[in-house]
């Protein structure tokens, strides 16, 4: 190759591959997705986590709490259904933080890194695959609540906007934990890790119990924390109440979180060794 | 030539069997499992840390709930020893994936090559992991010291609270030596034992009596095996009548340990790796 | 432009660590250089920052004239990059690992389709096309990640320490492809810790010992620099040792005690006249060879220590 040709071609490969634009950062997302749903579907652990846990939590809960519950003159199916559905999203996001690690400890993320695709795809490819299983898992959840008598009361509309915002509330969780992931990159320190931003938010929430139950001291926390809001909202569509209120603090509480978790994971990506 | 003289000379010292040669292999492997224990502070405080932190959200969102006229205390009073032996319950899944790890690693090929007894690795590994309950249940009982749980029933009594759940998560703890042996991940040892853990636990006499659970469940309730536990040491602590629990305990304990015990030996035999 | 790969004065520091302290070196186009050096020596880490996974702290660095600071996606869409662990996912099969590198590297869905059969082909993995990574071994999970560094055929290949952990087999077949790869026109840039590897594949090599280069030039530069070849001979009996010493004074220094040695400045002309005039004294000899000194010396000479010693 003489000078001039190796010239041209280096040019011409820097046009073709060029990792740049919004349309690449899409396809190459999905082109990961893709991969990391293979995965997923090829990992036992992962249909159980799926299938068999936020069923199991929704009927121990349902049948160790609701005679106590209606002496507080709460429907529980109805409470406890939005929670649940959080808490399987939690599950979720904590589980594609282990898959992230796995792909650090294994060098595909650098391979990744070095390879002309747009820095965003790594993070969007994870996320497109845990939305799909997320909504994997709400067609599971939801039918099941049904039959334990859990109903929309406010038909169609109510169930795509509970979907959507339990989505919304998905890609918060799952950008959050990538943050975790990439800063700790070790799996096994990931793994047992992923349970201390999940304890204190899912369970100190109103979202099995009514913030009223709670001391005194606890529930102002238990009032303004992101779960709370996002339950109650999601309570309120499936109930037909009012929802402004409880949708705007959540929807407020997600964007501020998703931004924030956003720009740090791509930064902490940029910079990763 | 001395060397057929040296050979069965050596045969005869190191060979393994008699029951103090076994107890001693068993000893020494449980204390190597022991202080990889201690060297992994991390482990421990993870496997404790969760169920007290979810024996200070039960108490502090559902004490209202299930005793409405009582203070948290009370409720603490009764909560505590089901958090004790539910997160003693839990933790079994480490025991059962760092065996996992040990397997995998290799270090049990290097056990089993070694002329020690062959009982030794699963044997070593439920008596290690002993070790680390009593660490936990200790942890977990001051904690709810804190929150107003106190022995109300003479120091002999205390004694045997401590041990009791001990010695039942032990039995049981064999069955998390069964699963490991056959599984093939780490993740399989973990998603196999959490959807029976999580029902075993919440549909017991526990969070609530028993009269709180739905007619139909209320069976199941009074023949879990954790029902029998949480009332045995709650007999313990606060008083009451709780011999027949005891002895309940002691039955379930021989029962799990012969069953499971023999799958896992047996599981273990046929491994060829 | 000759030059494919260049670097300039690199420094990184890791906490007080200094992995690179001033790295220089440059690759001609359609070449192989063999970075040689002990573990920790920095070859992963100037291979990081050649590949823009990493950002120096001074110097700079181009590939095919492409800043790797300031132009680092140009630089991506130029290279390969095969790293240490074989980077390949465990739960897909081999061809779903390639296909997905194609795809994510612009080939529409069919072209990664069939440019992962002939890469498999190629690499002698058709048969375990289906099957998932994690059955394979450790040569064909290098066989495969060396694949995937190439479903786009990148101008430079960066591939570090390749061949660390496999058995000779799998080797010999790993060389024999970058052999090929090399063929082809693309510039490798290889590291190493084995000697012999260097020597078989590399058509220069860099030594760097504690982020420095201290040597560099083609295999036989670096060995000369340890002394040229020698001839060696092991005496049937000892006792003709004097004799010998007689036959062979003219020709250079003897040198040793029961196995002789002396320089052979002109090879296996030295050693043709040596044989003739111990021949001719009717002496025989258990053994004769010509030595040149292994890469190891080479490394000794250089930093007086050996490759498995890093402090």
């Amino acid at each position: 190759m003489t000078a001039m040709d190796l010239q041209a071609r280096a040019k011409q490969l820097v046009k073709v591959r060029c990792e740049a634009g919004l349309s690449r950062a899409i396809a190459d997302s999905f082109i990961i997705g893709q991969r990391n749903l293979i995965r997923l579907s090829r990992q036992p652990a992962v249909i159980t986590g799926v299938l068999v846990f936020p069923i199991v939590f929704l009927t121990a809960f349902l049948l160790a709490f609701e005679r106590s519950m209606s002496a507080q003159n709460i429907d529980y199916i109805q409470y406890l259904v939005p929670i649940i559905t959080l808490q399987a999203m939690f599950f979720t996001a904590m589980n594609s933080a282990s898959n992230l690690a796995g792909d650090i400890d294994t060098g595909m993320l650098q391979r990744c890194r070095a390879m002309p695709i747009s820095r965003a795809a790594v993070l969007g490819g994870l996320l497109i695959a845990y939305l799909v299983r997320a909504i994997v898992t709400l067609a599971i959840l939801l039918p099941v609540a049904y039959l334990y008598g859990f109903r929309f009361h406010a038909g169609v509309f109510s169930i795509i906007g509970y979907i959507l915002l339990t989505l919304f509330f998905t890609t918060v969780a799952v950008t959050g934990y990538a943050l975790l992931a990439l800063g700790l990159k070790k799996p096994d320190l990931v793994q047992s890790l992923v349970i201390v931003p999940y304890a204190p938010f899912l369970l100190l929430s109103s979202g099995f119990s009514p913030a009223e139950n709670f001391p005194t001291w606890l529930q102002p926390f238990v009032v303004i924390q992101p779960v709370s809001h996002v339950a109650a909202a999601l309570r309120a569509l499936a109930d037909s109440e009012p929802l402004l209120v409880p949708l705007l603090w959540s929807v407020g509480w997600l964007i501020v979180l998703l931004s924030g978790f956003g720009f740090t994971a791509i930064w902490l990506y940029r910079r990763i060794s | 030539m001395t060397l057929p003289l040296n050979a069965a000379q050596l045969v005869k010292t190191r060979q393994e069997g008699g029951f103090l040669r076994t107890v001693y292999d068993i000893a020494l492997v449980t204390q190597r499992n022991l202080l990889l224990d201690l060297r992994n502070p991390a482990v421990i405080i993870g496997s404790t840390g969760f169920p007290i932190f979810l024996m200070l959200v039960f108490t502090a969102s559902f004490a209202k709930v299930v005793v409405p006229e009582g203070s948290y205390t009370d409720y603490a009073q009764f909560l505590v020893p089901l958090s004790t032996i539910q997160g003693l319950l839990f933790s079994t899944i480490n025991t059962g994936t760092a065996l996992y790890y040990d397997l995998r690693s290799g270090m049990v090929s290097r056990l089993r090559t070694l002329p020690i007894a062959r009982s030794a690795v699963l044997a070593g590994r439920i008596l290690g992991g002993a070790g680390r309950l009593l660490v936990q249940v200790i942890f977990i009982t001051l904690v709810g010291h804190l929150i107003g749980f106190r022995f109300q029933n003479g120091f002999i009594n205390g004694l045997i609270y401590l041990l009791l759940p001990v010695l039942f998560t032990s039995a049981f703890s064999w069955s998390a030596v069964f699963l490991a042996v056959k599984a093939k991940s780490a993740e399989t040892v973990q998603a196999a034992m959490a959807p029976w853990l999580l029902p075993l636990t919440f549909l017991s006499i526990g969070y609530v009596p028993k009269e709180g659970f739905p007619e139909w469940v209320q069976g199941f309730v009074s023949i879990n095996p954790v029902s029998a536990v949480a009332q045995a040491m709650r007999g313990l602590s606060s008083g009451g009548p709780y011999i027949g629990y005891v002895v309940q305990t002691l039955l379930w304990s021989v029962a799990l340990t012969a069953i499971f015990s023999t799958l896992a030996i047996r599981a273990y035999q046929k491994r060829n790796s | 432009m000759d030059v494919m790969v260049e670097a300039r004065g690199l420094e990184k520091c890791f906490g007080r660590t200094r992995a690179l302290q001033g790295i220089n070196l440059s690759v001609p186009a359609g070449s192989v250089l063999g970075v040689l050096g002990p573990n920790g020596a920095g070859k992963t880490t100037t291979i990081n920052c050649l590949t823009t996974l990493l950002k120096p702290d001074k110097g700079y660095a181009t590939i095919a004239g492409y800043d790797v600071i300031k132009q680092p996606a140009a630089v991506r869409s130029l290279i390969g990059v095969t790293g240490q662990f074989a980077a390949v996912d465990e739960e897909l099969t081999a061809r779903e690992n390639l296909v997905l590198f194609g795809r994510l590297l612009r080939l529409s869905s069919v072209e990664a389709t069939k440019r992962a059969t002939e890469l498999l082909e190629q690499f002698e993995l058709l048969e375990a096309g289906n099957r998932r990574v994690k059955e394979f071994s450790g040569g064909m999970r290098r066989r495969l990640d060396l694949a995937a560094s190439i479903v786009a055929e990148p101008l430079v290949l960066f591939l570090d320490e390749p061949t660390t952990g496999l058995d000779p087999r799998s080797r010999r077949q790993l060389w024999d492809m970058v052999v090929a790869l090399k063929e082809r026109g693309i510039t490798i840039f290889l590291t190493t810790q084995y000697l012999e590897e260097a020597d078989e594949l590399a058509d220069r090599i860099v030594v760097i010992d504690r982020g420095t280069v201290i040597a560099e030039g083609t295999s036989d530069d670096l060995k000369s620099r340890v002394g040229g070849t020698f001839c060696k001979l092991e005496l049937a009996d000892p006792k003709d040792e004097s004799k010998v010493r007689r036959a062979l004074s003219g020709l250079g220094d003897v040198t040793g005690t029961g196995t002789l040695t002396l320089a052979a400045p002109d090879g296996v002309t030295t050693l043709s006249e040596v044989v003739r005039r111990v021949d001719a004294i009717g002496v025989t000899l258990a053994d004769i060879s010509l030595c040149r000194p292994s890469l190891d010396d080479v490394f000794f000479a250089l930093t007086g220590h050996t490759t498995g010693e890093t402090s």
